[in-house]
């Protein structure tokens, strides 16, 4: 969720996406500054995919508006992909072209003025460590090198939102590292959403983390409240509709998750006396609520990504 | 922008392997057909006036020569296109000029300079083979470069109808057969139909330009279809990146 409306790099609002008359998003909401980098976890089929797809602007949303750098994708299609990369989880590489020879393309179909071209080129082959390969065809390349190729189109006119759909699929462990750190690198001077089916990957790379399942959006909040164990994460049911403003001026609430609008997920500070389930519970009943359960979350993604996608409600998304 | 995409589009069809075993068998249909052209005035050359060969050998060759080529291109043309868009959309290519900042109108104008350069490049060898009989023969040059210039807007207009039809579907062989089906039928309603279906057919409107008659209304024809064509494409590429419908999420 961004703070500072000023400062927002990427917004998208009630996100609708229908496929005759299956839903593959529904009301999904995505907000982002500069340096953020949000992981983006679902299972196969959840719709991560096509939620970069809309953001990117290569799949038209059935309802809902997407604004990058501000300007409005459908309005302003130009202005807002100017400020935006783009790596699909199939990479769109012309296998027959040499590295250079297809950055080169890349940069000039992104409107890099013709005086950048081979500096910025260059500067990008040298970051994404393909320096020795420049000049080899990508047919020849390893996987790898095709990500890195791949990542490399997306930067070449350095966007400030950009957008990695599964960059790590299908890469070895020494490859994976390497790709790891070339996003570490990356992402502080952009807005980053990186999709994985690997948490590790997200823990490792991410500031922010969002799990999608079945299209909606299930969790949204900063990592380091998920993943830190001085704060504690309880899954609360309410027996009746709560609004998030009720719960998130508890005493020692750090983030609070919707699940549904009677179930949530609230994350604390463990020294504060809302940091154990009795505490939590009592804050709740203060404040007028009915509490039906309040159970403790294991502060790993691993387990609360396991126990969002075993609960398939439906959710109702937070607004950015 | 249209430049970089019409020179990557060629850069494209250049480097690829089927591109140029179509463009070496292209090359030796119009040199048999050119040969058979040849031979058969030589055999009629006997019972021509001496000042009826000049223009005797230039009709040869438009009747034999020009006017096959015509129908070899509109087989040819589709094959060509139907990776244009198609191809790019199968394999994922497209989310790069998705995610580019360029017009729907911009990509459908690269595209459509790219195939059309690489088929025209493919059109002057077969005029190297006419040239190649200036030395020593007079020929009507204002004929040939009319029936020539017929034959570059037919081969436009196929590209356009090609393009078209493979920004419709996803899959390229698809694309290509209904592109050569459309043509086909267009073709055909000129040889069986008077009237609005002859008039809408560019084998008429061909007709004269191999007659060595540059009409006007013959060559609004070809630029008026082929912009109505263009236009549809340009349409249909907008609209996948715009609201989806039930029929774009079923082609998707």
């Amino acid at each position: 969720m961004c703070a500072d409306t000023s400062q927002r790099l990427l917004e998208a609002t009630a996100i609708h996406v229908d496929y005759g008359k299956q839903a593959a998003l529904r009301n999904v909401n995505v907000c982002l500054e500069s340096g953020n980098t949000l992981g983006l976890l679902g299972l196969n089929g959840a719709g991560k995919s096509t939620l970069l797809k809309v953001l990117a602007g290569v799949n038209p949303p059935s309802s809902g508006t997407v604004r990058i750098n501000g300007a409005d994708l459908a309005r302003q299609p130009l202005c807002a992909r100017q400020a935006l990369g783009y790596a699909p989880d199939k990479p769109p590489l012309h296998l027959e072209f040499s590295v250079k020879e297809f950055l080169t393309y890349a940069a000039k179909l992104r409107r890099l003025p013709r005086n950048q071209l081979a500096s910025s080129v260059n500067s990008v082959i040298e970051r994404c460590g393909l320096g020795e390969h420049r000049h080899r065809i990508i047919a020849n390349l390893s996987h790898g090198f095709q990500q890195r190729v791949n990542l490399a189109q997306a930067l070449v006119h350095q966007p400030k939102v950009l957008l990695l759909d599964e960059p790590t699929n299908g890469l070895d462990p020494v490859q994976l590292m390497e790709m790891r750190s070339l996003i570490s690198d990356i992402s502080g001077s952009h807005a980053t959403i990186f999709s994985s089916h690997l948490l590790t990957e997200v823990e490792a790379t991410c500031n922010r983390v969002m799990l999608i399942n079945e299209g909606q959006k299930v969790l949204d909040m900063p990592i380091d409240q998920l993943t830190d164990e001085k704060n504690a994460t309880f899954e609360v049911v309410l027996q009746q509709a709560a609004r998030q403003t009720d719960l998130q001026d508890l005493p020692g609430v750090l983030a609070v998750c919707s699940v549904d609008p009677q179930h949530w997920l609230i994350t604390t500070s463990e020294a504060t006396p809302s940091g154990n389930p009795a505490g939590i519970g009592d804050a709740l009943i203060a404040r007028g609520l009915q509490l039906l359960e309040v159970n403790p979350v294991k502060n790993h993604l691993e387990r609360v990504f396991n126990q969002l996608t075993a609960n398939a409600r439906p959710v109702a998304s937070d607004t950015p | 922008m249209t430049k970089t995409i019409a020179a990557h589009e060629l850069r494209v069809l250049l480097r690829s392997p089927f591109a140029w075993i179509a463009a070496a068998l292209l090359q030796l249909i119009f040199s048999w057909l050119f040969l058979a052209a040849v031979d058969q005035f030589t055999t009629a050359q006997g019972q021509l006036s001496p000042g009826a060969q000049q223009s005797g050998l230039t009709a040869y060759l438009i009747v034999h020569f020009i006017a096959p080529s015509t129908i070899i291109m509109m087989l040819a043309t589709p094959l060509l296109c139907m990776n244009s868009i198609a191809g790019e959309r199968q394999s994922g290519r497209y989310a790069l000029l998705a995610s580019s900042p360029l017009t729907a109108a911009e990509i459908v104008a690269g595209k459509f300079i790219g195939a059309l350069l690489f088929q025209y490049a493919i059109v002057v060898f077969s005029v190297l083979l006419i040239a190649a009989l200036l030395p020593g023969i007079a020929l009507d040059l204002t004929h040939l470069l009319c029936a020539y210039v017929g034959l570059a807007l037919f081969v436009a207009l196929a590209t356009a109808v090609s393009l078209l039809f493979s920004s419709l579907t996803l899959r390229p062989v698809l694309a290509a057969f209904l592109s050569f089906s459309v043509m086909l039928l267009l073709w055909l309603a000129a040889q069986s139909a008077t009237g609005l279906l002859s008039a809408i057919s560019p084998s008429s409107h061909l007709a004269s330009f191999m007659q060595g008659n540059l009409d006007s209304r013959d060559l609004a024809y070809f630029t008026g279809v082929m912009a109505i064509l263009l236009c549809l494409c340009t349409y249909r590429i907008n609209s996948l990146t715009r609201t989806s419908t039930p029929l774009q999420a079923a082609t998707q």
